[in-house]
C-alpha cells in the first residue's frame, strides 16, 4: 500500500470519527429535547432534520458552498473573526458532514425515546430522581440500541458520502481527499486496480458494521433492553 | 391525614366532563377506588403523585401543601414522599431485581432496608435477576417494593393486581397487609374485585364520571346467610342446560358461580336462593 492510499483512508477515518463525536454531541439533547417537545411546529423542525435524506448532496454541498465561500457575508465575517476559511478545508468537511448525516444521528436516537414507556420516567421521578439523573440511569441506558444504530449509521454515512464533500472540498489530498472522492478520481485516471482497493475496502467496511450491529442489536433484545 | 380537593377537565372516548373530587384519607388508611373504566381513577392518582396538575383546587398532607392553584403552589413528584405501583410495573430494564429496588433509596441510608424487602418478598433468589426474566407475580413484588423502600407516606396503586391469577391475588393481598402493618402508610387502590376490596380497605370510593362517593367497607352487600334451614345463598340464573334429560342452571353468587341441577321450572335472569344443608344443593325462590 502506497502512502498516498494510507493517507486518504487515514483522512476518511478521521473525517467519520470526528464528525460521529460531533454528531453525539449535538445529536443526543437535540433529539431528547424533540421526542419530548409537544408543539404543531415540531413537524416542521422534523422535516427540516430529515431534509438531507431526500435532497441531492450536491444540492446541499452547492448551498453550503456559497454559504462558506469567502465572498459570502458569512464567509467574510467567519475569515474576519476567526480566521476561519471552510470551504476546501478539513473543518468545512466536517461541518458539511454533520449536516448532511444529522438525520441518521437524531432519528433513531429520537424514535428510542418516544419508544420507552412514560411510566419509566414518572417512576424515577416519583422515587425522587430528578431530570439529569432518569436521563443517565434510567432513559440512556434503555436507548442503547437507538444509539448504537444512530452511531452506525452516521459513521457509515460518512464514510460513503461524495457528493457534499466533492461540492465543499474538493478533491485535495492529504487535505480533502476520502476514499469515496479517491474511487471517483482513480477511474477518473483509469487506474482502475486502485480504484478497485478503495471500492473492496469500503465494500468490507460497510458490511462488518452492519452485520457488527445486527449481532449487537440481537444480543441487546435478548437482554429484554427496548 | 392528606386532603384532597381537585377539579380537571377529562376527556374520554365517552365524552369530556369535570373530575370534580372532595375527600380526605386518615394516616395509614386504606381506601379502595372503584368505578367504571374512563370514571377518571387514574386520573386521581396521577394527580395525588404530581404525574399531573389539577385546574383548580388544592392537595395538603401532613399540613404540607403539595398543590394550591390559588396560590399558584405545585410541589413536584420528587418532593411528595408518595409511592406508586404502575398497572404495567414500570420496571427499569436494565436494572436487576436488587438494583431497581436500590433505585429509590437516598444516597446516604443503609441498604439494610432493601435487605429486609427482598427477604419479605421472597425474592432473595431473585436479588440479581433482570425483570424480563420475572413472572408477573415477581414483577409485580419488585414494584411494590420499589414504591414501599423509600418508605412513602401514601401509597398509590393502579390496579395491580388485575393480571394476576387468583392464587397470585392472594399472597400479593397478603403481601400488601404485612408491608402496611409494617411501614404504616396510606394506600389508595384501583380494584374492581370486591373480594380485594373487602379483604383491604377500610373505606370504599366510586368514581364515575369524575365525581366521587364513598362508603364504609361494612356497607358491603353480603351473599349469603346462615339460617335454620342451612346455609342460603342469593344469586341469579345466567344460564340453563340440559344434559341427558337433566336440567343444571348456573347461578352467579356475588363473582362466583356454581352449577345446581333442578327440576322445578326457572328462567335465565330470576333472582333465587341456593340452600346448601346435609351436604345437599337446591335452588328455590325463598
Amino acid at each position: 500500500m502506497n502512502s498516498d492510499f494510507q493517507t486518504t483512508l487515514w483522512l476518511t477515518a478521521q473525517l467519520a470519527t470526528i464528525t460521529t463525536i460531533v454528531l453525539i454531541v449535538i445529536g443526543l439533547p437535540f433529539a431528547y429535547g424533540l421526542s419530548r417537545w409537544k408543539s404543531p411546529f415540531k413537524i416542521i423542525i422534523e422535516s427540516l432534520v430529515a431534509l438531507p435524506l431526500v435532497l441531492p448532496p450536491t444540492v446541499l454541498g452547492f448551498y453550503l458552498l456559497l454559504a462558506f465561500s469567502p465572498q459570502s457575508v458569512l464567509g467574510k465575517w467567519l475569515e474576519a473573526q476567526f480566521d476561519l476559511r471552510l470551504v476546501f478545508s478539513f473543518t468545512g468537511l466536517v461541518l458539511g458532514s454533520v449536516i448532511y448525516s444529522f438525520p441518521f444521528m437524531i432519528r433513531p436516537i429520537q424514535i428510542g425515546f418516544e419508544r420507552l414507556p412514560t411510566h419509566l420516567w414518572e417512576a424515577s421521578f416519583i422515587l425522587g430522581k430528578s431530570h439529569w439523573t432518569t436521563f443517565w440511569k434510567v432513559l440512556m441506558p434503555n436507548i442503547r440500541p437507538a444509539l448504537l444504530n444512530a452511531i452506525v449509521l452516521s459513521f457509515a454515512h460518512t464514510v460513503g458520502e461524495f457528493g457534499v464533500i466533492l461540492m465543499l472540498g474538493g478533491n485535495i489530498p492529504g487535505k480533502t481527499r476520502v476514499a469515496s472522492i479517491a474511487i471517483y478520481d482513480k477511474v477518473e485516471g483509469l487506474e482502475y486496480d486502485a480504484a478497485g482497493q478503495y471500492a473492496f475496502i469500503l465494500l468490507i467496511f460497510s458490511f462488518s458494521m452492519l452485520l457488527f450491529f445486527s449481532w449487537w442489536s440481537r444480543k441487546f433484545t435478548k437482554n429484554g433492553l427496548l | 391525614m392528606i386532603q384532597c380537593q381537585c377539579q380537571k377537565d377529562l376527556h374520554f372516548a365517552q365524552g369530556d366532563y369535570l373530575l370534580d373530587v372532595d375527600f380526605s384519607l386518615s394516616k395509614g388508611e386504606i381506601l379502595a377506588l372503584t368505578g367504571p373504566s374512563g370514571g377518571g381513577k387514574t386520573t386521581l392518582l396521577r394527580l395525588l403523585a404530581g404525574l399531573e396538575k389539577p385546574q383548580k383546587g388544592c392537595i395538603v398532607s401532613e399540613k404540607k401543601v403539595w398543590v394550591d392553584t390559588a396560590k399558584k403552589i405545585f410541589v413536584s413528584p420528587q418532593k411528595r414522599k408518595v409511592g406508586m405501583v404502575f398497572q404495567d410495573y414500570a420496571l427499569f430494564p436494565n436494572m436487576s431485581v436488587r438494583q431497581n429496588l436500590t433505585y429509590g433509596l437516598p444516597i446516604s441510608a443503609s441498604s439494610d432496608i432493601v435487605d429486609e424487602m427482598l427477604a419479605i418478598l421472597d425474592l432473595v433468589a431473585l436479588a440479581n435477576t433482570k425483570p424480563h426474566q420475572l413472572s408477573g407475580g415477581q414483577k409485580q413484588r419488585v414494584a411494590l417494593g420499589r414504591a414501599i423502600i423509600p418508605k412513602p407516606s401514601l401509597l398509590l396503586l393502579d390496579e395491580p393486581l388485575s393480571a394476576l391469577d387468583l392464587s397470585f391475588r392472594h399472597q400479593m393481598q397478603t403481601y400488601l397487609l404485612r408491608l402496611h402493618e409494617e411501614y404504616a402508610f396510606s394506600m389508595i387502590i384501583v380494584s374492581h374485585n370486591l373480594q380485594e376490596i373487602y379483604t383491604l380497605a377500610q373505606r370504599i370510593a366510586t368514581l364515575d364520571r369524575g365525581k366521587l362517593s364513598i362508603t364504609d367497607n361494612n356497607e358491603f352487600q353480603s351473599w349469603g346467610t346462615v339460617q335454620s334451614n342451612g346455609l342460603v345463598l342469593e344469586g341469579n340464573i345466567v344460564k340453563i342446560k340440559k344434559i341427558d334429560k337433566k336440567r343444571f342452571a348456573t347461578v352467579l353468587i356475588g363473582e362466583n358461580i356454581i352449577e345446581i341441577p333442578f327440576d322445578r321450572s326457572f328462567k335465565i335472569g330470576q333472582k333465587v336462593q341456593v340452600v346448601f344443608k346435609n351436604g345437599h344443593l337446591r335452588i328455590g325462590t325463598g
